[in-house]
């Protein structure tokens, strides 16, 4: 059932899987988005590296081409100008200045202007034509306004004394205040500026300073050329770099193809088979075992594991099958077992149909298929019956084999000869000793019945109490002298003795498990529960006795398991052919078993319904008067004898008591013809007897009374 | 034994089954001292009795002279062995028996 499940759940999970992504749709997936990501910070980086490379080298042309036009206009003599230009623009009023590039403006600075300034502006500008420069010239930097002053530049158009404010040109102002200060001749000082006049790089030179003004000469370059070559650069940069990505992942897809998503779904399909396979039913799989994963990671110790595990798996599959082939057998040699073990035991009942003296009936019922306990009688001779009830410590095999080697032993030693069951017992005990390695005891109560005569010699090694049922009676126990349990240690005594069977007497013997049996409440059955499911039906037969107290057992411990073995054996005895007399306490009570013992008798002598029962009359008044006056007014022993006489054939019962001398012959008959109410109802009895018996005698002898009755049948 | 009674106004039938002996009498005396009060007919119905001894007898006896005095009394349905028994006791004499 369970595998079952586990397999179905398998197969949900795998047909959950086919729904999600493939395991190389997830790596494409993770490996594209790494490359481009990769690509686009590669492009970057690159590009960077590759401006900032072609920017340091147009300002440095710049900025050498700023410094040759320096020497170039200091060895004209055109550095003087600035001074010129400087002052006027010191003197011009703020307000003026507001009006650069006003013609006004542009005739301040006139004085200024003469050949060699023309000159140095047609210079610098062919200097910018050759260089490809955007512009080139002499630049005043006034610290106070932070202005910048042109003097003169490539750009001719542009008016000497021109300015503009040095804030404009972004940063610039911060840039040449710092390297003003610091690291002026030192670094290469250019910045990228992009504005109205275009995207173009300005780099410097300082020519003079004082505490006003730096004077420099600045170079632009246009820059558009430059990006151009940049973006040229990029196109190829990237073109070169997806190629390349693109080729790196198609060789590791394909190789992650090869080595980890081949080699999944391989193992995943060796599972599907797997399961396929132990869903019919078959132990043995090779399909992880056939896989051939060597990846050389751990993919493949993961197929090693799983193919080791199908190989355990199997064998471990198949040594359960074995298994359980092997409790199989065990369990039907297990049933041979409990069948000679029953077999063993006399199991026909009635056991000795011939044997009218008892009658015999046994049972067991074992806890488990082959149990300790065990019963057993058997004939030793025409004239003994031994009985055995035992319980082996422990159950099971080891119990059952003890069993029968008691059994046996038991058996031989009693059919040997040997009448006392102490000495029998005694011996046993030895034998058993001898060879008890395994620790094992048995309770034993061994009884030999005497078939003749009705006497029971018994002994009780370590065993429950025997029950004993007086004919007419109830059942009681006998609280026997116990000798220890047999195996135990050796040369134990046991102690004989005797239960005089009266015809009708009952005797109970079982094990522990009828009292010992237990209901769910942890309750015992108990002796008294015991005795009084046998007392219920005293009258029961001995098959009917035990059944009897099988089902109160069955009733009282209801659904409780079965602890224990449960064994009985009940004996009645019915009177040996020797037995003609039963002794038993005169009361009106025993009447009915006194009866039932003479009426016995008399049935075997297929003696007539009327004698019978004029004898039975003649009981009833008779043994009456004896539980009536003999004992008078305690209770002693009655005796009655039953014989018979041939020619004519003639039942003669005789009466005796202990009690007190008394001859119910001694008195007259009553008067039969008085009315009823001068009757008296003394001597009607006896009268009665005499009338309906043959004859009738008394003698007082030996300090018994001895009445004798004769009725020919 | 077994006692069967039936009782109709003032008759009244017993029903005795099995043995009537030392045992048993003391069982029938029972009811026939307490229960025959005001009783004027009074059967006993002998057809299942097996037997009587003379324990039994006494019960009739006692049970035959109450009635003396208060009614009348027979005894029906009695077998061979117990008619023997009434014979010999001189009781066919005395009670009625049918």
């Amino acid at each position: 059932m369970s595998v079952l499940m586990t397999i179905e759940n398998i197969t949900d999970k795998v047909n959950n899987q086919k729904k999600k992504k493939s395991l190389s749709t997830k790596m494409f997936t993770i490996i594209l988005l790494f490359s481009l990501v990769l690509s686009v910070a590669a492009i970057l980086f690159g590009f960077n590296l590759y401006s900032t490379a072609v920017y340091n080298q147009y300002a440095g042309i710049a900025n050498n081409i700023s410094r040759t036009s320096a020497i170039v206009i200091t060895e004209q003599d055109a550095l003087h100008y600035w001074k010129d230009v400087y002052n006027i623009y010191r003197i011009t009023p703020e307000e003026v200045h507001q009006t650069k590039g006003s013609q006004t403006y542009r005739l301040l600075y006139s004085p200024v202007i003469d050949r060699n300034l023309v000159n140095m502006q047609i210079m610098l500008s062919k200097i910018a034509k050759e260089n490809k420069l955007m512009k080139i010239g002499l630049t005043i930097f006034d610290k106070e306004s932070r202005r910048l002053i042109n003097v003169y530049s490539s750009d001719r158009s542009e008016p000497v004394g021109n300015w503009y404010p040095a804030a404009s040109r972004r940063s610039s102002n911060i840039i040449i205040h710092r390297q003003a200060e610091t690291q002026w001749d030192t670094d290469l000082p250019y910045m990228l500026v992009r504005d109205d006049n275009g995207y173009y790089c300005t780099s410097w030179t300082r020519v003079a300073e004082d505490e006003d003004t730096i004077v420099m000469v600045m170079t632009d370059v246009d820059m558009y050329m430059v990006d151009d070559d940049a973006k040229a650069f990029l196109v190829q940069f990237v073109l070169l770099l997806a190629t390349l990505t693109l080729g790196v992942f198609l060789i590791i897809s394909r190789r992650l193809k090869k080595k980890v998503v081949q080699p999944i779904e391989d193992m995943n399909q060796a599972a599907k088979n797997y399961i396929a396979d132990k869903a019919d039913g078959l132990p043995d799989s090779y399909h992880f075992q056939k896989l051939e994963i060597h990846t050389n990671d751990e993919i493949e110790s993961l197929a090693d594991t799983f193919a080791d595990m199908e190989k355990q798996i199997s064998e471990y599959l198949n040594n359960l099958t074995r298994a359980a082939t092997e409790k199989e057998r065990i369990r039907s040699e297990l049933n041979l077992a409990a069948q000679i073990q029953r077999s063993s035991l006399p199991s026909v009942f009635p056991p000795y149909p011939d044997i009218r003296e008892f009658d015999i009936y046994a049972s067991v019922d074992p806890a488990k298929e082959v149990g300790g306990d065990f019963y057993d009688f058997f004939l030793i001779d025409d004239d003994h019956l031994a009985m055995v009830v035992a319980d082996v410590s422990g159950k099971g095999i080891p119990a059952a084999l003890f069993m029968m080697a008691c059994k046996i032993v038991i058996n031989d030693l009693a059919t040997l000869g040997i009448t006392d069951p102490a000495e029998i017992l005694y011996k046993v005990n030895n034998r058993i000793v001898k060879n008890n390695t395994l620790d094992m005891f048995v309770t034993v109560w061994l009884g030999i019945l005497q078939i003749s005569t009705g006497k029971i010699l018994a002994a009780n090694g370590g065993h429950e109490y025997p029950c004993l049922m007086r004919a007419g009676k109830k059942f009681e126990m006998i609280k026997d002298r116990h000798g220890l349990v047999l195996g135990g240690m050796e040369n134990v005594n046991y102690y004989t003795y005797e239960i005089q069977m009266n015809p009708g007497d009952v005797l109970f013997t079982y094990s522990d498990g009828v009292p010992e049996s237990t209901n769910t409440s942890n309750q015992l059955f108990g002796n008294d529960r015991m005795l009084n499911s046998l007392n219920n039906d005293t009258a029961a037969s001995v098959r009917q006795l035990t059944l009897n107290v099988k089902k109160d057992i069955d009733a009282f411990v209801q659904e409780a398991p079965q602890f224990d073995d449960i064994t009985m054996l009940a004996l009645r005895y019915n009177g040996g052919d020797n037995m003609n007399e039963m002794t038993v306490e005169a009361i009106i009570d025993n009447i009915p078993a006194v009866t039932a013992f003479v009426d016995e008798k008399l049935e075997a002598l297929n003696c007539p319904m009327r004698a019978e029962t004029q004898i039975d009359v003649a009981i009833d008044e008779l043994f009456s008067n004896i539980a009536k006056y003999a004992y008078h007014p305690d209770t002693g022993p009655a005796t009655v004898r039953v014989e018979v006489e041939n020619d004519p054939l003639a039942v003669v019962i005789t009466f005796i008591d202990n009690g007190i001398p008394y001859d119910p012959l001694s008195h007259n008959d009553p008067d039969t013809t008085l009315s009823a109410e001068a009757r008296s109802i003394g001597g009607l009895g006896i009268y009665l007897v005499k009338k309906t018996m043959d004859d009738i005698t008394y003698e007082y002898k030996n300090g018994q009374n001895i009445l004798r009755i004769k009725k020919e049948i | 034994m077994i006692i069967e009674k039936q009782v109709t106004d003032s008759a009244m039938t017993i029903k005795v089954i099995g043995r009537l002996d030392s045992v048993t009498s003391p069982q029938l005396e029972e009811v026939t001292s307490k229960e025959l009060e005001g009783i004027t007919d009074l059967t006993f119905d002998f057809s299942e009795l097996e037997y009587i001894s003379s324990a039994g007898l006494r019960v009739i006896l006692i049970s035959q002279k109450t009635m003396n005095n208060q009614g009348k009394m027979r005894v029906t349905g009695i077998n061979q062995e117990v008619r023997d028994i009434f014979e010999v006791t001189g009781f066919v004499d005395i009670i009625d028996v049918e």
